[in-house]
Protein backbone atom coordinates (compact mmCIF):
# COMPACT_ATOMS: atom_id res chain seq x y z
CA UNK A 1 0.00 0.00 0.00
CA UNK A 2 1.50 3.14 -1.06
CA UNK A 3 2.08 6.06 1.29
CA UNK A 4 -0.49 8.38 -0.05
CA UNK A 5 -2.85 5.60 0.41
CA UNK A 6 -2.28 4.58 3.83
CA UNK A 7 -2.46 8.34 4.87
CA UNK A 8 -6.08 8.88 2.96
CA UNK A 9 -7.15 5.36 4.66
CA UNK A 10 -5.90 6.69 8.18
CA UNK A 11 -7.99 10.06 7.57
CA UNK A 12 -10.84 7.70 6.26
CA UNK A 13 -10.49 5.88 9.32
CA UNK A 14 -11.15 9.05 11.34
CA UNK A 15 -14.33 10.43 9.78
CA UNK A 16 -16.28 7.51 11.93
CA UNK A 17 -13.74 7.18 14.38
CA UNK A 18 -16.58 7.81 17.32
CA UNK A 19 -20.19 8.12 17.44
CA UNK A 20 -22.21 9.94 20.39
CA UNK A 21 -24.08 7.28 22.85
CA UNK A 22 -28.12 7.45 23.39
CA UNK A 23 -28.39 10.04 25.66
CA UNK A 24 -26.23 12.69 23.65
CA UNK A 25 -28.93 14.18 22.10
CA UNK A 26 -30.65 15.10 25.33
CA UNK A 27 -27.39 16.27 27.00
CA UNK A 28 -27.51 18.92 23.81
CA UNK A 29 -30.89 20.08 24.49
CA UNK A 30 -30.00 20.49 28.33
CA UNK A 31 -26.97 22.59 27.11
CA UNK A 32 -29.41 24.78 24.17
CA UNK A 33 -31.96 25.82 27.53
CA UNK A 34 -29.14 26.83 29.67
CA UNK A 35 -27.52 28.94 26.85
CA UNK A 36 -30.84 30.45 26.12
CA UNK A 37 -31.24 31.60 29.86
CA UNK A 38 -27.86 33.14 29.27
CA UNK A 39 -27.59 36.71 28.92
CA UNK A 40 -25.54 37.44 25.51
CA UNK A 41 -22.88 39.36 26.95
CA UNK A 42 -22.05 40.01 30.57
CA UNK A 43 -20.74 43.13 31.79
CA UNK A 44 -23.85 44.94 32.54
CA UNK A 45 -23.01 47.83 30.02
CA UNK A 46 -23.60 45.87 26.89
CA UNK A 47 -26.65 46.85 25.10
CA UNK A 48 -26.55 44.92 22.39
CA UNK A 49 -25.13 42.35 19.76
CA UNK A 50 -23.31 45.43 18.32
CA UNK A 51 -21.73 46.14 21.07
CA UNK A 52 -20.66 43.10 21.64
CA UNK A 53 -18.89 42.79 18.19
CA UNK A 54 -17.56 46.01 19.12
CA UNK A 55 -15.74 44.17 22.42
CA UNK A 56 -14.81 41.59 20.28
CA UNK A 57 -12.44 43.46 17.50
CA UNK A 58 -11.25 44.85 20.53
CA UNK A 59 -10.41 41.74 22.51
CA UNK A 60 -9.49 39.07 19.94
CA UNK A 61 -7.53 41.61 17.59
CA UNK A 62 -5.17 38.43 16.25
CA UNK A 63 -7.18 35.00 16.21
CA UNK A 64 -7.76 36.09 12.36
CA UNK A 65 -11.45 35.37 13.12
CA UNK A 66 -12.94 38.39 10.27
CA UNK A 67 -12.34 37.11 6.50
CA UNK A 68 -13.31 39.59 3.98
CA UNK A 69 -15.76 38.39 2.30
CA UNK A 70 -19.14 39.81 1.73
CA UNK A 71 -20.79 36.30 2.12
CA UNK A 72 -19.51 35.30 4.94
CA UNK A 73 -19.90 39.04 6.93
CA UNK A 74 -23.12 37.74 8.57
CA UNK A 75 -21.55 34.57 10.03
CA UNK A 76 -18.34 36.25 11.06
CA UNK A 77 -19.92 38.88 12.91
CA UNK A 78 -22.10 36.47 14.57
CA UNK A 79 -19.44 33.47 15.82
CA UNK A 80 -16.94 36.41 16.47
CA UNK A 81 -19.31 37.43 19.19
CA UNK A 82 -20.19 34.51 20.69
CA UNK A 83 -15.93 34.17 21.27
CA UNK A 84 -16.56 37.58 22.74
CA UNK A 85 -19.00 36.64 25.16
CA UNK A 86 -17.08 33.75 25.96
CA UNK A 87 -14.24 36.00 26.62
CA UNK A 88 -16.10 38.37 28.95
CA UNK A 89 -18.11 35.34 30.71
CA UNK A 90 -15.12 33.34 31.13
CA UNK A 91 -17.53 30.74 33.41
CA UNK A 92 -16.74 27.75 30.81
CA UNK A 93 -13.88 25.78 32.29
CA UNK A 94 -10.86 24.84 30.38
CA UNK A 95 -10.41 21.51 29.59
CA UNK A 96 -7.56 19.01 28.88
CA UNK A 97 -7.17 19.67 25.12
CA UNK A 98 -3.87 17.76 23.82
CA UNK A 99 -0.90 19.61 25.02
CA UNK A 100 0.02 22.52 22.64
CA UNK A 101 2.99 24.18 22.08
CA UNK A 102 3.37 28.31 22.16
CA UNK A 103 3.63 29.57 18.51
CA UNK A 104 5.06 32.62 19.61
CA UNK A 105 2.39 34.22 17.44
CA UNK A 106 1.11 37.09 19.87
CA UNK A 107 2.32 39.37 22.61
CA UNK A 108 1.31 37.36 25.23
CA UNK A 109 3.00 34.07 24.59
CA UNK A 110 5.89 36.63 24.36
CA UNK A 111 5.27 37.82 27.55
CA UNK A 112 4.74 34.43 29.63
CA UNK A 113 7.19 32.49 27.46
CA UNK A 114 10.39 34.21 26.28
CA UNK A 115 13.28 33.59 29.00
CA UNK A 116 15.39 36.12 26.76
CA UNK A 117 15.42 38.31 22.84
CA UNK A 118 18.15 38.04 20.93
CA UNK A 119 19.29 39.48 18.16
CA UNK A 120 20.94 37.23 15.71
CA UNK A 121 22.46 37.39 12.66
CA UNK A 122 22.40 34.79 9.88
CA UNK A 123 25.58 34.23 7.75
CA UNK A 124 26.87 31.40 5.76
CA UNK A 125 28.22 29.00 8.37
CA UNK A 126 25.75 26.91 10.20
CA UNK A 127 26.10 29.65 12.75
CA UNK A 128 23.67 32.70 13.52
CA UNK A 129 25.56 35.08 15.56
CA UNK A 130 24.20 36.79 18.01
CA UNK A 131 25.01 40.33 18.22
CA UNK A 132 22.85 41.25 20.94
CA UNK A 133 20.77 40.19 24.05
CA UNK A 134 18.04 43.12 24.15
CA UNK A 135 16.07 41.79 26.92
CA UNK A 136 15.93 38.46 29.43
CA UNK A 137 13.63 37.69 32.21
CA UNK A 138 14.33 38.78 35.39
CA UNK A 139 11.93 36.48 37.41
CA UNK A 140 12.98 33.07 36.58
CA UNK A 141 13.41 30.79 39.20
CA UNK A 142 13.85 28.29 36.79
CA UNK A 143 15.59 29.51 33.82
CA UNK A 144 18.88 30.89 33.09
CA UNK A 145 18.24 33.66 31.42
CA UNK A 146 20.65 36.20 33.09
CA UNK A 147 23.49 33.90 32.10
CA UNK A 148 22.33 33.20 28.62
CA UNK A 149 25.50 33.42 27.02
CA UNK A 150 24.98 31.67 23.56
CA UNK A 151 27.19 33.49 21.15
CA UNK A 152 25.06 31.64 18.56
CA UNK A 153 22.60 29.51 17.27
CA UNK A 154 23.01 26.55 15.34
CA UNK A 155 21.07 26.45 12.16
CA UNK A 156 21.13 23.72 9.20
CA UNK A 157 21.87 23.93 5.71
CA UNK A 158 18.92 24.87 4.81
CA UNK A 159 18.68 28.03 7.26
CA UNK A 160 16.31 26.03 10.11
CA UNK A 161 17.15 27.18 13.27
CA UNK A 162 18.10 23.89 15.13
CA UNK A 163 16.43 24.40 18.51
CA UNK A 164 13.50 22.29 18.71
CA UNK A 165 10.97 23.65 20.06
CA UNK A 166 8.78 22.39 23.10
CA UNK A 167 7.23 19.01 21.87
CA UNK A 168 10.89 18.57 20.19
CA UNK A 169 9.58 18.86 16.75
CA UNK A 170 11.86 20.81 14.14
CA UNK A 171 11.27 24.55 13.80
CA UNK A 172 9.55 26.07 10.54
CA UNK A 173 11.25 29.17 10.32
CA UNK A 174 14.53 29.97 8.10
CA UNK A 175 16.99 32.57 8.48
CA UNK A 176 18.44 33.87 5.15
CA UNK A 177 21.66 34.47 4.94
CA UNK A 178 22.83 38.31 5.54
CA UNK A 179 19.93 38.57 7.32
CA UNK A 180 19.08 39.83 10.64
CA UNK A 181 16.58 38.59 12.99
CA UNK A 182 14.97 39.30 17.00
CA UNK A 183 14.26 35.62 18.33
CA UNK A 184 12.32 34.47 21.34
CA UNK A 185 14.21 31.86 23.02
CA UNK A 186 12.83 29.68 26.29
CA UNK A 187 14.74 27.81 28.43
CA UNK A 188 12.96 24.34 28.89
CA UNK A 189 13.64 22.62 31.75
CA UNK A 190 11.58 19.76 30.61
CA UNK A 191 11.19 18.52 27.36
CA UNK A 192 9.05 16.51 25.82
CA UNK A 193 10.72 15.11 24.01
CA UNK A 194 13.27 13.60 27.02
CA UNK A 195 15.97 16.10 25.65
CA UNK A 196 18.50 17.59 28.26
CA UNK A 197 17.16 20.73 29.77
CA UNK A 198 18.11 23.48 27.31
CA UNK A 199 17.23 26.77 24.80
CA UNK A 200 14.40 26.34 22.76
CA UNK A 201 12.73 28.48 19.66
CA UNK A 202 9.51 29.78 21.81
CA UNK A 203 7.80 28.68 18.64
CA UNK A 204 7.24 29.06 15.00
CA UNK A 205 6.38 32.52 14.60
CA UNK A 206 9.23 33.52 17.53
CA UNK A 207 11.45 34.89 14.63
CA UNK A 208 10.82 38.35 13.26
CA UNK A 209 12.93 40.22 10.52
CA UNK A 210 14.84 43.11 11.63
CA UNK A 211 16.68 45.50 9.93
CA UNK A 212 17.98 49.30 10.11
CA UNK A 213 17.23 48.93 13.81
CA UNK A 214 13.94 48.12 13.89
CA UNK A 215 11.55 44.89 13.29
CA UNK A 216 10.10 44.47 9.85
CA UNK A 217 6.97 42.73 9.16
CA UNK A 218 3.94 42.76 6.76
CA UNK A 219 1.76 43.75 9.09
CA UNK A 220 0.80 46.71 9.46
CA UNK A 221 2.28 48.78 13.31
CA UNK A 222 -0.16 48.32 16.52
CA UNK A 223 2.05 50.05 18.39
CA UNK A 224 4.76 52.40 18.76
CA UNK A 225 7.18 52.89 21.63
CA UNK A 226 4.87 55.61 22.94
CA UNK A 227 1.77 53.53 22.38
CA UNK A 228 -0.37 52.49 25.00
CA UNK A 229 0.59 48.55 25.50
CA UNK A 230 -0.46 45.84 23.01
CA UNK A 231 -3.04 43.49 23.52
CA UNK A 232 -2.22 40.38 24.84
CA UNK A 233 -3.52 38.51 22.07
CA UNK A 234 -2.26 41.08 19.41
CA UNK A 235 0.13 39.38 16.61
CA UNK A 236 3.79 40.40 18.02
CA UNK A 237 4.38 40.98 14.57
CA UNK A 238 2.35 43.64 14.07
CA UNK A 239 2.73 44.67 17.74
CA UNK A 240 6.33 45.02 17.26
CA UNK A 241 6.80 46.45 13.80
CA UNK A 242 9.23 49.26 13.82
CA UNK A 243 10.41 49.00 17.29
CA UNK A 244 14.02 48.62 18.03
CA UNK A 245 14.84 45.28 20.03
CA UNK A 246 15.67 47.36 22.78
CA UNK A 247 11.82 48.85 22.55
CA UNK A 248 10.72 45.53 22.41
CA UNK A 249 12.12 44.24 25.69
CA UNK A 250 10.85 47.16 27.29
CA UNK A 251 7.39 46.58 25.93
CA UNK A 252 7.64 42.95 27.21
CA UNK A 253 9.26 44.05 30.92
CA UNK A 254 5.56 46.29 31.23
CA UNK A 255 3.30 44.07 29.64
CA UNK A 256 4.70 41.38 32.51
CA UNK A 257 4.45 43.63 35.19
CA UNK A 258 0.73 45.76 33.74
CA UNK A 259 -1.11 42.22 33.70
CA UNK A 260 1.02 40.57 36.30
CA UNK A 261 1.80 37.63 34.16
CA UNK A 262 3.78 34.87 35.13
CA UNK A 263 5.85 32.69 33.16
CA UNK A 264 4.10 29.80 31.36
CA UNK A 265 4.73 26.50 32.87
CA UNK A 266 6.46 24.08 30.82
CA UNK A 267 4.66 22.05 28.13
CA UNK A 268 5.65 18.96 29.63
CA UNK A 269 6.33 19.85 33.21
CA UNK B 1 -39.00 27.15 20.71
CA UNK B 2 -41.90 25.82 20.13
CA UNK B 3 -42.69 22.33 19.11
CA UNK B 4 -42.36 22.34 15.38
CA UNK B 5 -38.78 24.79 15.35
CA UNK B 6 -37.71 21.64 18.41
CA UNK B 7 -38.42 19.15 16.31
CA UNK B 8 -36.76 20.44 13.35
CA UNK B 9 -33.70 21.09 15.53
CA UNK B 10 -34.07 17.86 16.98
CA UNK B 11 -33.85 16.38 13.25
CA UNK B 12 -31.05 18.45 12.66
CA UNK B 13 -28.80 17.10 16.07
CA UNK B 14 -29.67 13.80 14.44
CA UNK B 15 -28.50 14.64 11.31
CA UNK B 16 -25.19 16.11 12.12
CA UNK B 17 -24.49 15.11 15.43
CA UNK B 18 -22.27 12.16 14.26
CA UNK B 19 -20.51 14.54 11.58
CA UNK B 20 -19.47 17.10 13.97
CA UNK B 21 -18.68 14.74 16.67
CA UNK B 22 -15.88 13.30 14.40
CA UNK B 23 -14.66 16.35 12.81
CA UNK B 24 -14.20 17.47 16.85
CA UNK B 25 -12.75 14.38 17.34
CA UNK B 26 -10.01 14.77 14.32
CA UNK B 27 -9.59 18.42 16.13
CA UNK B 28 -8.84 17.14 19.37
CA UNK B 29 -7.67 13.81 19.53
CA UNK B 30 -10.11 12.37 22.91
CA UNK B 31 -13.71 12.35 23.23
CA UNK B 32 -13.84 14.40 26.01
CA UNK B 33 -12.84 17.51 24.32
CA UNK B 34 -14.78 16.43 21.15
CA UNK B 35 -18.04 15.91 22.91
CA UNK B 36 -17.56 19.76 25.04
CA UNK B 37 -16.88 21.34 21.61
CA UNK B 38 -19.89 19.65 19.77
CA UNK B 39 -21.95 20.17 22.63
CA UNK B 40 -21.03 23.92 22.71
CA UNK B 41 -21.40 23.94 18.69
CA UNK B 42 -24.66 22.79 18.71
CA UNK B 43 -26.32 24.41 21.91
CA UNK B 44 -25.03 27.72 19.80
CA UNK B 45 -27.05 26.67 16.98
CA UNK B 46 -29.96 25.42 18.87
CA UNK B 47 -30.19 29.08 20.79
CA UNK B 48 -30.43 30.59 17.07
CA UNK B 49 -32.46 28.08 16.13
CA UNK B 50 -35.17 30.05 14.96
CA UNK B 51 -32.84 32.18 12.78
CA UNK B 52 -30.52 29.17 11.32
CA UNK B 53 -32.76 26.51 10.58
CA UNK B 54 -33.97 28.53 6.89
CA UNK B 55 -30.73 29.08 6.08
CA UNK B 56 -27.74 26.79 5.95
CA UNK B 57 -27.14 25.75 9.61
CA UNK B 58 -25.19 22.58 8.92
CA UNK B 59 -22.78 24.61 7.29
CA UNK B 60 -22.69 27.07 10.05
CA UNK B 61 -22.51 24.77 12.69
CA UNK B 62 -19.20 23.42 10.46
CA UNK B 63 -17.60 27.21 10.98
CA UNK B 64 -18.66 27.68 14.84
CA UNK B 65 -17.16 24.37 15.77
CA UNK B 66 -14.00 25.05 13.88
CA UNK B 67 -13.53 28.76 15.17
CA UNK B 68 -14.71 27.37 18.82
CA UNK B 69 -12.00 25.15 18.57
CA UNK B 70 -9.13 27.71 17.71
CA UNK B 71 -10.50 30.35 20.38
CA UNK B 72 -10.26 27.83 23.07
CA UNK B 73 -6.87 26.33 22.18
CA UNK B 74 -5.44 29.55 21.96
CA UNK B 75 -7.25 30.50 25.32
CA UNK B 76 -5.30 27.35 27.09
CA UNK B 77 -2.43 28.61 25.96
CA UNK B 78 -2.54 31.91 27.70
CA UNK B 79 -3.54 29.82 30.88
CA UNK B 80 -1.56 26.70 32.50
CA UNK B 81 -1.80 24.29 29.47
CA UNK B 82 -3.06 21.26 29.52
CA UNK B 83 -5.35 22.00 33.12
CA UNK B 84 -7.08 18.86 33.20
CA UNK B 85 -9.96 18.48 35.38
CA UNK B 86 -12.39 16.15 36.71
CA UNK B 87 -15.22 15.52 34.41
CA UNK B 88 -18.07 12.81 33.80
CA UNK B 89 -17.92 10.70 31.36
CA UNK B 90 -19.22 12.03 28.13
CA UNK B 91 -21.63 10.62 25.80
CA UNK B 92 -19.27 9.25 23.47
CA UNK B 93 -18.29 5.96 22.73
CA UNK B 94 -15.48 4.84 19.44
CA UNK B 95 -16.74 2.47 17.19
CA UNK B 96 -13.24 1.09 16.53
CA UNK B 97 -9.64 0.86 18.24
CA UNK B 98 -8.57 4.28 18.00
CA UNK B 99 -4.86 5.14 15.70
CA UNK B 100 -3.08 6.19 18.77
CA UNK B 101 -0.20 6.82 16.66
CA UNK B 102 -2.28 8.74 14.16
CA UNK B 103 -3.62 11.00 16.70
CA UNK B 104 -0.43 11.37 18.48
CA UNK B 105 1.51 12.16 14.95
CA UNK B 106 -1.89 14.80 14.23
CA UNK B 107 -0.72 16.43 18.14
CA UNK B 108 2.59 17.40 16.76
CA UNK B 109 0.90 19.79 14.52
CA UNK B 110 0.67 23.38 15.31
CA UNK B 111 -3.44 24.16 15.86
CA UNK B 112 -3.50 25.70 12.41
CA UNK B 113 -1.57 22.98 10.64
CA UNK B 114 -3.76 20.48 12.32
CA UNK B 115 -7.10 22.54 11.64
CA UNK B 116 -6.25 22.99 7.63
CA UNK B 117 -5.18 19.22 7.34
CA UNK B 118 -8.52 18.18 8.93
CA UNK B 119 -10.95 20.44 7.22
CA UNK B 120 -9.13 18.81 3.84
CA UNK B 121 -9.47 15.29 4.72
CA UNK B 122 -12.37 15.07 7.39
CA UNK B 123 -14.20 18.21 6.39
CA UNK B 124 -13.80 17.86 2.97
CA UNK B 125 -13.06 21.55 2.10
CA UNK B 126 -11.02 22.83 -0.92
CA UNK B 127 -8.38 25.31 -0.21
CA UNK B 128 -11.11 28.47 -0.57
CA UNK B 129 -13.38 26.34 2.16
CA UNK B 130 -10.60 25.88 4.49
CA UNK B 131 -9.75 29.77 4.24
CA UNK B 132 -12.99 31.12 4.87
CA UNK B 133 -13.65 28.47 7.59
CA UNK B 134 -10.29 29.20 9.27
CA UNK B 135 -10.73 33.33 8.48
CA UNK B 136 -7.70 33.19 7.30
CA UNK B 137 -6.37 34.13 3.04
CA UNK B 138 -6.43 31.78 0.62
CA UNK B 139 -2.21 31.77 0.83
CA UNK B 140 -1.96 31.56 4.88
CA UNK B 141 -4.43 28.54 4.57
CA UNK B 142 -2.48 26.90 1.73
CA UNK B 143 0.67 27.37 4.04
CA UNK B 144 -0.79 25.50 6.75
CA UNK B 145 -2.30 22.84 4.88
CA UNK B 146 1.64 22.16 3.11
CA UNK B 147 3.57 22.38 6.41
CA UNK B 148 1.19 20.54 8.30
CA UNK B 149 0.76 17.53 5.38
CA UNK B 150 4.94 17.81 5.76
CA UNK B 151 5.03 17.21 9.44
CA UNK B 152 2.74 14.23 8.99
CA UNK B 153 4.34 12.66 6.09
CA UNK B 154 7.71 13.38 7.88
CA UNK B 155 6.33 11.66 10.84
CA UNK B 156 5.00 8.96 9.01
CA UNK B 157 8.16 8.04 6.70
CA UNK B 158 8.06 4.65 6.40
CA UNK B 159 11.75 4.30 7.29
CA UNK B 160 10.58 5.25 10.94
CA UNK B 161 9.39 1.96 13.03
CA UNK B 162 5.79 2.99 13.68
CA UNK B 163 2.83 0.47 14.68
CA UNK B 164 0.63 -0.19 11.64
CA UNK B 165 -2.59 1.15 11.28
CA UNK B 166 -5.19 -1.16 12.70
CA UNK B 167 -6.79 -3.08 9.72
CA UNK B 168 -4.23 -2.58 7.59
CA UNK B 169 -3.00 -5.66 5.69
Amino acid sequence: MSDERDLRDRFDALRTAVAPLEDAPASIERAVVRRRRRPLAVGGGLAGAAAVTAVALALLPGLGMFPGGAGTASMTTEATSESATDTLEADAPSYGFVPVEMSGETVGEWAAGADVLVVVGADDEALATVSDVPWRRTTTPDSPAGSFDLAALPIGADGQILLSTALGTSPEPTLAPGSDYLVALRWELVRCDGAAPGWILLGDDAVLRYADGGVLSDSAPSSTADAPLPDLDAPAAAAFVGLTADDVGGILSSVIDTHGIERARGLCQ
Amino acid sequence: MDGAREAQFAEFVDTELTRLLNLAFALTGNHHDAWDLTQETLARVGARWSRLKDSNPGGYAHTVLVRLNIDRVRRLRRETLGVLVDRPAPPVASLAEVDEFFLSVLATLSPSQRTAVVLRFIGDRDLQGIADEMGCSLGTAKSHLSRGMARIRERLDPDETRPARQGTP
